[in-house]
């Protein structure tokens, strides 16, 4: 789970790199003025315009996606994450199996798992 | 609420045109019989996205179901923008090629590969590489 999300996330990374790139190509072109290119070249200007307008709009749409994986992602992760918690308390309570130390200096009262409240608790002086 | 297999089902829908242009560009592209290097890296590209969007098909309907309607929306979008590159890509080759003998492209004219027609492809490059990853990331996720 979590090398899929360091995929997605590498993968915005990336899109996000291309991003700032393509608006960057977009504006260096749009400075070229058409005096300075040939005459042949100007409808290629054009063309190479509109070609990086339509990459922007594919790679804003790739990051909207990423984003959604991303999200189901965690999702996941947490929703995995909780299953095992409530699965491991499950499994405690059928079997019995919750273990407490209670060290030599300690004192006082411990518990494991407490699923009903506790009372008539009496305590002797040491 | 949305129904799976109408997902699914346009989704192939608009793969199986979209591996077509991908199979006529790469055809265009092994006709240069002296590609330079950023169009050997071009055809690799090409390759890769065919193998991604070859795996999209075998997304299961339920898989959709729960990836959701935004990223299937946006895996439409990504396809259908990656076609459009590659049939506007097509006819910029094309175009290219009538500056050759015989209407073959043989970049004979490597040193005429100015900033315009490296820009084009590179640009190309990119696009093909923002949809592999893509779609690579649908279908990583898909198939949990």
């Amino acid at each position: 789970m979590v090398t899929r999300q360091v995929e997605i996330t590498s993968a915005a990374e990336t899109t996000e790199g291309q991003l700032v790139q393509a608006n960057r190509t977009l504006e260096e072109i749009k400075d070229v003025s058409d005096d300075q290119v040939q005459a042949d070249s100007v409808e290629e200007k054009v063309d190479i315009l509109n070609n990086v307008e339509e990459e922007l709009v594919g790679l804003r749409a790739s990051q909207k996606l990423l984003a959604e994986l991303l999200l189901k992602v965690q999702e996941g992760a947490v929703a995995k994450a909780v299953a095992k918690a409530v699965a491991k308390a499950v499994a405690e309570k059928q079997t019995g199996s919750t273990t407490v130390t209670f060290g030599a200096q300690n004192s006082g009262f411990q518990a494991g798992v407490i699923n009903g409240p506790i009372s008539g608790l009496t305590f002797g002086g040491k | 609420m949305t129904d799976p297999l109408s997902v699914a089902a346009s989704i192939v829908g608009i793969t199986v045109p979209a591996l077509h242009g991908l199979r006529l560009l790469l055809d265009d592209l092994q006709k240069i019989s002296d590609a330079p290097e950023i169009v050997i890296r071009l055809k690799e590209e090409v390759h890769s996205v065919d193998s991604a969007l070859t795996s999209l098909q075998h997304v299961k309907n339920e898989e959709w179901e729960s990836l959701g309607k935004t990223v299937a929306d946006e895996s439409k979008t990504t396809i259908n923008t990656c076609v459009r590159a590659c049939e506007k890509f097509r006819n910029d080759l094309q175009r290219w090629a009538k500056h050759s003998d015989e209407g073959k492209l043989s970049w004979q004219d490597r040193a005429n590969v100015r900033f315009f027609k490296q820009g084009r492809i590179k640009t190309m490059s990119e696009q093909l590489q923002n949809c592999k990853l893509t779609i690579n990331a649908v279908v990583s996720i898909g198939t949990l």
